[in-house]
């Protein structure tokens, strides 16, 4: 799914975009085009530091000597500023080449999953944050719309050709985030499974067929691996961050699941933004 | 210096019959989606591992979390900056694999080398000299001035260090673009590509002295009039509209 067989009429109008100022100043220059994009990119660091920070605070982990509000507040100037040249930047750099993102599945998922992310980092957080860990009805429902938003990217991101191996970013997000600050056992089991599949997949790659040779065999091996370790991360992260915690101090198991969905929407924003450009057409 | 041992690690290594093409480094950059995964996953993490400096950073230069003990701040960040430097480095060092002589004679890259070891010099200098007196200045909102300017070579060489990688990735500056004896030329020790571009042209030029003589006609009728390969105009003959190696 993308742009380009949702709205064909628009082609003319999206045609169009890359003759506006500046585009035809930044495509005559040999430098700025990619002082654009290097721009683009220190501001995704920017967001990752300032999404990161809150989102696991509300998972009760990283500051969490902390309270939310205050490391809400103190990052929420950054969020802003990065927010604000991520779409003064990604405007211009979609603006050079729109055709290019029009007919990509990737630039579809980031627009939708971009949604999803601001509705929980400027609504849901900022709701919970303020009232130090409190989740309003207003917020259950953002949050519950924002989910819906999200797996609706992420469907699309995985089944779309030319993008689909980019969910393996996220997979990999959501993995790191259960090995990190999952419990010891948790770690153990997830960990060994992973080595198994790991392992079985290289086998069966390169020793039982060979890449180029077997190429459908061997991509429809990873096309069920990638499902499986989606359902395998996704099941360890819902029973992990929603299970029963000891310490008096642990966060709630709903703040603990909206930290963990709104730092992976952010990697669905930023991992379908570089499959843009490393992906391919629908 | 080391052109000749990474030629070798991206022609034999894993090569079969001595086909430099099927080597490991050469099939891991051909690759469909391997090169591409470890690519997006090298830039994903730097959300994980910059974002997070930059925010010890921002403490430290007295902008950022200024009610916070630098102390608390940095033990909370450090082992997620930890997690994301270990990941850098990982598919950073698999991405050097797949093209070792690329990198290691492109002008950016090196660069880039140049600014993480100043970075990591900064870290050293500040964890063994200003780190020493951090409990004077700990829970201070704004930090003295040595660690302000730590904090200042921390943030700027790191963005100089995203600034190259991002430039490695194009063909500014290529060995063959640049005049011989520059300062690039030789900052990038150009001397070995070129020396390795001129034999292949050479050879190229036997082979297609060899080819004419084999195709000169025995009875010694007239050739046809040779037609200048670049008189005719071509669609190939537009700049390319990407400079990147991969888009």
């Amino acid at each position: 799914m993308d742009f380009a067989s949702l709205f064909p009429d628009a082609k003319p109008w999206v045609q169009s975009l890359a003759t506006l100022w500046p585009i035809p100043l930044i495509k005559s220059s040999s430098w700025m085009f990619h002082a654009i994009l290097v721009t683009h990119l220190l501001a995704i660091v920017t967001l990752g530091g300032a999404i990161l920070l809150p989102g696991l605070r509300l998972m009760g982990v990283g500051m969490a000597d902390q309270s939310p509000s205050s490391i809400e507040k103190t990052v929420r100037p950054w969020l802003w500023g990065a927010l604000i040249v991520l779409a003064i930047t990604g405007i211009l750099l979609g603006m050079v080449n729109p055709m290019k993102l029009y007919g990509r599945p990737a630039f579809f998922v980031k627009v939708i999953a971009i949604i999803a992310a601001l509705i929980l980092s400027l609504g849901v957080i900022r709701s919970i944050a303020s009232r130090d860990g409190v989740v309003t009805q207003n917020a259950k429902i953002m949050a519950g719309i924002a989910l819906a938003i999200w797996l609706a990217a992420i469907l699309i991101f995985g089944t779309s050709y030319g993008a689909a191996p980019g969910t393996f970013h996220i997979i990999c997000a959501g993995w790191l985030i259960v090995m990190a600050f999952g419990s010891r056992m948790t770690r153990i089991v997830l960990g060994g499974i992973t080595a198994v599949i790991v392992i079985g997949v290289g086998i069966v790659t390169y020793g039982v067929y060979h890449p180029l040779d077997d190429y459908d065999i061997v991509m429809e091996i990873n096309r069920w691996t990638l499902r499986l370790g989606a359902l395998l991360v996704a099941g360890f992260a819902v029973w992990e961050f929603t299970r029963k915690r000891e310490a008096a101090t642990a966060a709630p198991p709903l703040n603990r699941l909206i930290g963990l969905l709104t730092i992976l929407a952010w990697f669905t924003v930023a991992a379908a933004g570089r499959w843009i450009g490393l992906g391919t057409s629908g | 210096m080391f052109h000749d041992l990474l030629q070798w690690l991206q022609d034999v290594p894993g090569a079969t019959d001595g086909d430099p093409t099927t080597s490991w480094s050469q099939q891991f950059g051909g690759s469909l989606h391997l090169w591409a995964l470890t690519e997006g996953t090298h830039v994903l993490s730097l959300m994980l591992f910059a974002g997070t400096i930059l925010m010890v950073d921002l403490r430290m230069l007295g902008i950022a979390f200024r009610s916070v003990p630098y102390s608390t701040l940095n033990n909370k960040v450090l082992p997620l900056t930890i997690a994301g430097f270990v990941l850098a480095t990982v598919t950073g060092v698999l991405l050097f694999f797949s093209n070792p002589v690329h990198y290691y004679h492109s002008l950016f890259f090196r660069a880039k080398i140049l600014f993480l070891l100043v970075a990591a010099v900064n870290i050293f200098w500040f964890h063994y000299r200003v780190q020493k007196s951090m409990a004077e200045w700990d829970a201070r909102p704004s930090p003295p001035p040595m660690v302000k300017f730590a904090a200042g070579v921390s943030i700027a060489s790191w963005i100089l260090v995203i600034l190259f990688g991002r430039l490695t990735a194009l063909s500014f500056f290529e060995c063959e673009n640049m005049p011989r004896g520059s300062f690039g030329y030789v900052f990038a020790e150009c001397e070995p590509v070129m020396r390795a571009v001129e034999e292949m042209n050479g050879e190229e030029a036997v082979d297609e002295e060899v080819i004419e003589e084999d195709a000169a006609p025995e009875d010694g009728a007239p050739e046809e009039e040779a037609q200048p390969e670049d008189a005719a105009p071509s669609d190939d003959a537009a700049p390319p509209a990407d400079s990147e190696r991969k888009e």
